[in-house]
């Protein structure tokens, strides 16, 4: 079957398209684990739901969602410094620019970075 | 595949983190000392880019075409920077999309179009900048 918001082809039995995370109105939407992930950064931080596969922890076995913190890249930050530098009113735009971000996962369990 | 919601986590500054490395950190001092040096001096700031390589940045006379737009002169607004007025609508519109996304506690990304949008906008601008010549740097 397909997904009814992006297209891309998917199983009859998930319950969010492993692309875009959409729900698969043919499946009851799964619970989420009983350990929740916490976060581990004193920093300011915003959660979102989302919708990713399910895993296994090679370090600690723990099975469930990982924390995926997205940051600005190393390309973002030279960005960031050229804007900075020789455009200053758009300095902003990495930030902002999925782009110019990637993602780390870390266990929700031992806090192993993953990725 | 069976896939479970989880949570991402989006920290610092519009989520994309606060941990600038130290060649940055160091880009940026240089930048404020730069600016201090010439405010010290009891002038304002030249654009680095035009400073040091000679050359104009994509914004540079945006302020001179608005002021050229309030006073109704509208060639002359385009001369100093024809992309003045699409650099303030994708502003505005940057703006909204980045509240709308604040309020609703989402990750605070521009949409991919948006970004294209910028993108373009900045090479066209600075292509413009080169055309019109130097007259208008």
């Amino acid at each position: 079957m397909f997904c009814s918001k992006c297209g891309a082809q998917m199983e009859a039995n998930t319950s969010f398209c492993p692309k875009c995370g959409a729900p698969n109105p043919a499946q009851p939407a799964p619970l989420a684990p009983t350990a929740p992930p916490v976060a581990s950064s004193a920093q300011s931080a915003v959660v979102v739901n989302v919708a990713t596969p399910v895993f296994t922890c090679p370090f600690c076995h723990y099975q469930g969602p990982p924390i995926i913190e997205k940051k600005v890249s190393s390309n973002g930050w030279v960005i960031f410094v050229l804007l900075l530098l020789f455009c200053l009113p758009l300095c902003w735009l990495p930030f902002v620019i999925d782009g110019c971000k990637e993602e780390t996962r870390t266990c929700a369990s031992c806090h192993t970075k993953l990725s | 595949m069976r896939v479970m919601p989880h949570q991402v986590k989006l920290s610092g500054f519009a989520s994309g983190g606060t941990s600038m490395p130290p060649w940055a950190m160091a880009s940026f001092a240089a930048y404020l000392a730069w600016n201090i040096l010439w405010l010290a001096s009891g002038k304002l700031p030249p654009s680095m880019l035009l400073a040091i390589l000679g050359i104009p940045c994509p914004t540079t006379g945006v302020t001179r075409s608005l002021a050229c737009l309030l006073h109704g002169d509208l060639r002359a607004s385009l001369m100093w920077n024809p992309f003045a007025i699409p650099f303030l609508i994708l502003l505005a519109l940057s703006f909204h999309a980045l509240s709308l996304a604040a309020v609703r506690k989402k990750e605070l990304t521009l949409p991919k179009w948006m970004a294209a949008a910028w993108c373009a906008v900045l090479v066209l601008a600075w292509l413009s900048k080169f055309l019109l010549g130097r007259a208008y740097w």
